[in-house]
């Protein structure tokens, strides 16, 4: 994957992943379509939405940055880059799934309860924390601007002894 | 003196020792501070010349004074979560003037605040309550002082403006004498003055257990044997209504029951009354007992003597959103829609029972 594809996919997928299931948590709440308490969907999107904020910031400041480095193929496997988040999504979805349809009808004895979703939402900040936060502060590491006092940085500290 | 002259006389001797006896219990009323039932004032009449009684009867106070809110028991946030504290702040003598002025003109004036509350099985016949101010004297060590807390500044004789609910008729005439929980206004003492302050501020408490409805429903005439017969009509009527949509429960059977009641649940089902995705654990509370209104006499089979038979529904109530989720209190709005569905099951229950049984429907009770 070249480094612009990586960039794209993940700018992407964090833009939307934050937006479906932050509005999610929010809007169907206690319903049908969110069949956990108020307080329980509060919370969960206190566990999952600072962390996709987080990259989501990230990624948009290395956008706006002025210098942006050129793209460039690293040697990273594909399933590296997309295998984390994806699989993150689907763990979501399944567990939406499961909450939905054990809750309709007479209710099922398999469905999960408020607190098994919101470990299961633990559980996928949790990937994305030891994976693919990783992978987006590599490829959208902030550029500083070149200025005379920065390059000079290294220089100062080996003068001053700090490295050496 | 003719016959006609002499009953002349008679009839207007009559009249001013009635005038003369009217003015005297007037006056007595007047003069007592509490214990009056009734006070007649007559100076308020309508314009048609005639003495309106909702103008003026003024209901005295209750014998026993508890100080708090008025109409606790209607009030969710007073009666469950005890939501109502008072404490005192002293005013100043002129701004203590005032509010005594506007007190006692209150005290004087028509009963004020008439409302309607929702009672009945039926929905059709409804309570009304109005307010009263009156002022009552009461010492200091006085139990109505329990939660209200008086400095010692103020004496041990003190003068206390309350305000009182009071039963009335659709015309607003007093049924009764003033509720004895009555809402501290204005406490005078010792030359001192206070205002009380009214603070709102709910626990997080709610009701284990609320009575639904509580009440007469079958009134048997003819012998206490009929009431044995619509005993078991109503109970069987009960637990039909109870166990059709919307509140789909089902006799208790595995736990011991004591005589005279029906306990129902319905757990961790759907709740068709609050819709999805709510579940419920809701236990009911039927007490089924006879009782005479003269001698108020009660028990739980049918005797000679008995003749009207009475039912107490109470319920548990917990819900949760989801199946697996956790089981807890429902808020007001939750806890009204079951109350009125389950009224509503009653009523439906009763008028089934009543109509087999070849009974009529007589002012929401069933006449046998």
């Amino acid at each position: 994957m070249k480094a612009k594809d990586v960039r794209n996919w993940l700018g992407i997928y964090f833009l939307l992943v934050t937006g479906v299931f932050g509005a999610y948590l929010l809007l169907f709440r206690e319903s049908p379509l969110l069949p956990i308490s108020k307080a329980e969907a509060v919370d969960s999107f206190e566990i999952l939405i600072p962390v996709l904020l987080a990259q989501v910031t990230m990624i948009f400041r290395w956008f706006s940055s002025e210098e942006r480095p050129e793209d460039s193929v690293l040697s990273l496997p594909r399933w590296v880059v997309t295998a984390p988040p994806i699989m993150v999504v689907v763990i979501l979805l399944i567990s939406l799934l499961t909450l939905i349809f054990g809750n309709l009808g007479n209710g099922r004895r398999w469905a999960p309860s408020p607190d098994a979703f919101k470990g299961i939402v633990t559980f996928c900040v949790s990937i994305l924390n030891a994976s693919t936060v990783f992978i987006v502060s590599m490829y959208f590491r902030r550029v500083e601007p070149r200025n005379p006092q920065s390059v000079s940085e290294p220089d100062r500290r080996t003068t001053n002894g700090v490295s050496g | 003196m003719t016959v006609l002259a002499m009953a002349r006389k008679v009839v207007i001797t009559i009249l001013g020792l009635a005038v003369a006896a009217g003015g005297f219990a007037i006056w007595q009323a007047g003069s007592q501070d509490r214990g009056a039932a009734f006070e007649i004032v007559l100076k308020h009449k309508n314009s048609t010349n005639e003495v309106n009684p909702a103008h003026n009867v003024h209901p005295g106070p209750a014998e026993q004074i508890f100080l708090g809110y008025t109409d606790c028991r209607y009030i969710y946030e007073c009666f469950c979560q005890h939501a109502f504290s008072y404490h005192l702040r002293k005013v100043p003598r002129s701004r203590g003037s005032l509010i005594t002025n506007q007190l006692r003109d209150l005290n004087q004036g028509p009963m004020f605040g008439c409302t309607k509350q929702e009672r009945s099985l039926f929905d059709l016949s409804d309570e009304f309550r109005c307010r009263t101010v009156r002022r009552i004297q009461l010492k200091a060590t006085d139990p109505a002082f329990e939660e209200l807390s008086v400095p010692s500044e103020a004496g041990s004789d003190l003068t206390v403006w309350i305000e009182s609910a009071v039963r009335v008729d659709p015309k607003g005439l007093p049924l009764e004498e003033a509720e004895p929980e009555a809402m501290p206004i204005f406490i005078e003492g010792n030359g001192k003055e206070y205002e009380v302050i009214e603070e709102y501020k709910p626990r997080d408490i709610h009701c284990m257990m609320r009575v639904t409805f509580s009440g007469k429903v079958i009134e048997c005439k003819k012998s206490f044997t009929c009431l044995h017969k619509a005993q078991n009509a109503y109970s069987a009527s009960l637990l039909r209504q109870f166990s059709q949509e919307p509140l789909g429960a089902s006799e208790v059977h595995d736990e011991p029951v004591p005589p005279g009641e029906i306990w129902l649940r319905r757990e961790f089902q759907p709740s068709h009354v609050l819709g999805a995705p709510y579940f419920e654990l809701t236990t009911y509370v039927v007490k089924i007992f006879f009782a005479d209104e003269d001698d108020g006499r009660r028990s739980t089979e049918p005797e000679a003597g008995l003749r009207y038979l009475y039912v107490n529904t109470a319920q548990s109530f917990t819900r949760s959103v989801g199946i697996s989720g956790t089981y807890t209190e429902p808020t007001p709005e939750q806890m009204a829609a079951y109350k009125s569905a389950t009224k509503a099951a009653l009523a439906r229950a009763l008028e089934a029972a009543c109509r087999s049984v070849d009974g009529r429907m007589v002012d929401l009770v069933c006449r046998l």
